[in-house]
């Protein structure tokens, strides 16, 4: 009787289970995965950081001096402010301590985490890529970058924040000068001069203390402020988010470089079904877990948006495509499960109500009371939702479960 | 004569058992201890084989990187399927199983007829 159960034990050792290192293994080696690196990283000069600190805290920048970058970018929430849109000029406080304010302007997108926007593969910026690598060319607004010195996809990117005028310019009636006047009416190119005379003149011109302390920081990175253009300030700014906010060591990535006992059993069989079944690395693919293009989910317009009637017309606001509507630059994920709400117009509260409008939008709406804009507006949102998405073939809750338990390791 | 005696008997035990066990007892044994298992995977396979066929006539390469991956469903089911074929398992059994499985999405027509019938009048 003993050898029997002795033997029935050895047999049940036997028993078949699903080899998950093996299935993962070939992930990574079909996507060509290498996990995040920290040292891969887009050109910049490191002796600019301690500027670029200055310069991403200041609300020296903005029109009313009353919005820095950080403003919608706080460090203690991931460099995001937790808010479904962000408020800009003429706010006070931040996260929801400036909505709760009300005084501020609705910038009508969703703040994203600052993580991985350094890496020299990431290669569109915003939801809509109004910043953007093409075929080795930086495409924006602003024109040639190269030519203005700027370093790097990222530092142009960071000035954009300045150009806007509900992100940095401000209101004409709370304006004390006309400043943002002579900057919101220039465009494109002479829009990036603009500014950078009137930072420039602010520079050289403004008195006190807080003035006095940017013009050491400038000093001592060896800007002469005389001759400051804004690619400076983006340089600076760029310097501080690659070697400061860009690294992140995750365990997806740690699994992808050997450590295999950096996931659990659940998590390993929810990056099967990530890239797999799930076919949610179709789009969040890389090690950036985007693929930098546009595609629409089909999500909500909400309150606001940036076009006309309060809607966003996504991408196609600025490629003017009317293949682009309602697309959105796939976002990447790098940090994702900290970086609460989602989507472009943060209408998704969590992940879970997020990832499962990607595969049925139709339970999103079950508890929600439509605003007279989507009732009427919805049904030319849906129709341009992604095909891709056709082919998800989770059908399961443990499936489900454990490809949110793997979002929790990127 | 005892001890040769007592040989042959233990001898014919010992065959008895390990036909037994190899004909029988390991076969039932690795059945019961896969047959979920084997189950699930023909599912996930034939899904996978499905979704395959429609997504091979696309031209993302990443979507199909992600068919590709979960075609390895495919693998586990061709690895268990082996696995229980060399427990002594027969082809019968296991093609059994396979209907069965493709068997557990299917209403029996009773189920359906029932919410059309009068329950009093």
């Amino acid at each position: 009787m003993r050898c029997f159960l002795f033997f029935c034990t050895v047999l049940s050792f036997n028993s078949f289970s699903s080899d998950l290192d093996f299935k993962l293994s070939k992930v990574i080696e079909i996507y060509g995965l290498q996990g995040f690196s920290c040292k891969s990283v887009q050109n910049n000069d490191v002796s600019l950081s301690l500027l670029g600190s200055a310069l991403f805290d200041t609300k020296l920048l903005s029109g009313n001096r009353d919005t820095s970058c950080s403003t919608c970018h706080l460090k203690d929430l991931n460099r995001i402010d937790g808010l479904k849109v962000s408020i800009g000029v003429g706010g006070d406080g931040e996260g929801l301590d400036r909505l709760l304010d009300g005084k501020g302007v609705i910038v009508p997108r969703n703040s994203f985490t600052l993580v991985g926007r350094g890496h020299k593969d990431y290669s569109a910026y915003f939801w809509d890529g109004k910043v953007q690598v093409e075929k080795d060319r930086l495409v924006s607004l602003i024109g040639d970058s190269k030519s203005k010195g700027f370093h790097s996809p990222l530092s142009v990117a960071a000035i954009f924040p300045i150009l806007a005028r509900d992100e940095f310019l401000g209101t004409f009636e709370l304006s004390d000068n006309n400043d943002m006047e002579i900057i919101d009416n220039a465009y494109y190119e002479e829009r990036y001069e603009a500014a950078s005379v009137v930072i420039r003149n602010r520079l050289i011109n403004s008195e006190g203390e807080v003035w006095d302390e940017l013009r050491l920081k400038f000093a001592n990175s060896d800007i002469n402020i005389k001759t400051l253009e804004l690619s400076d300030i983006g340089n600076a700014i760029a310097a501080f988010l690659i070697n400061k906010e860009n690294c992140i060591n995750n365990r997806w990535s740690k699994y992808i470089q050997g450590t295999k006992n950096s996931l659990t059993h659940s998590e390993k069989e929810g990056a099967y079904v990530f890239y797999g079944k799930g076919r949610c690395a179709s789009c969040h693919s890389g090690d950036l877990l985007s693929d930098f293009k546009f595609h629409s989910l089909g999500v909500p317009q909400g309150d606001v948006g940036v076009s006309v009637y309060g809607q966003d017309l996504g991408r196609s606001e600025i490629s003017l495509n009317h293949l682009d509507r309602f697309k959105f630059k796939t976002p990447s994920l790098l940090s994702v499960s900290k970086t609460t709400p989602y989507g472009h117009n943060g209408v998704f509260k969590d992940l879970n109500e997020v990832v499962l409008f990607h595969i049925n939008p139709i339970i999103y709406f079950k508890d929600k009371e439509w605003i007279q804009k989507d009732y009427y507006n919805y049904g030319r949102v849906l129709s341009s939702r992604s095909t891709m998405l056709s082919y998800i073939d989770v059908l399961t809750e443990s499936d489900f479960n454990n490809l949110l338990s793997f979002l929790e390791t990127l | 004569m005892k001890i040769l005696n007592f040989v042959f008997k233990i001898s014919v035990i010992l065959i008895a058992i390990t036909y037994l066990s190899k004909e029988v007892i390991i076969p039932e044994f690795v059945y019961q201890t896969n047959k979920d298992e084997y189950m699930k995977l023909t599912l996930d396979c034939a899904f996978a084989m499905d979704s395959n066929w429609y997504i091979e006539q696309q031209t993302d390469t990443n979507l199909i990187k992600s068919s590709e991956i979960q075609l390895l469903d495919c693998h586990d089911y061709d690895k268990l399927r082996k696995y229980m074929l060399s427990s002594g398992i027969s082809e019968y059994s296991l093609s059994g199983l396979g209907l069965v499985a493709l068997e557990i999405n299917q209403k029996p027509a009773e189920q359906l007829a029932k919410q059309h019938k009068f329950r009093e009048r």
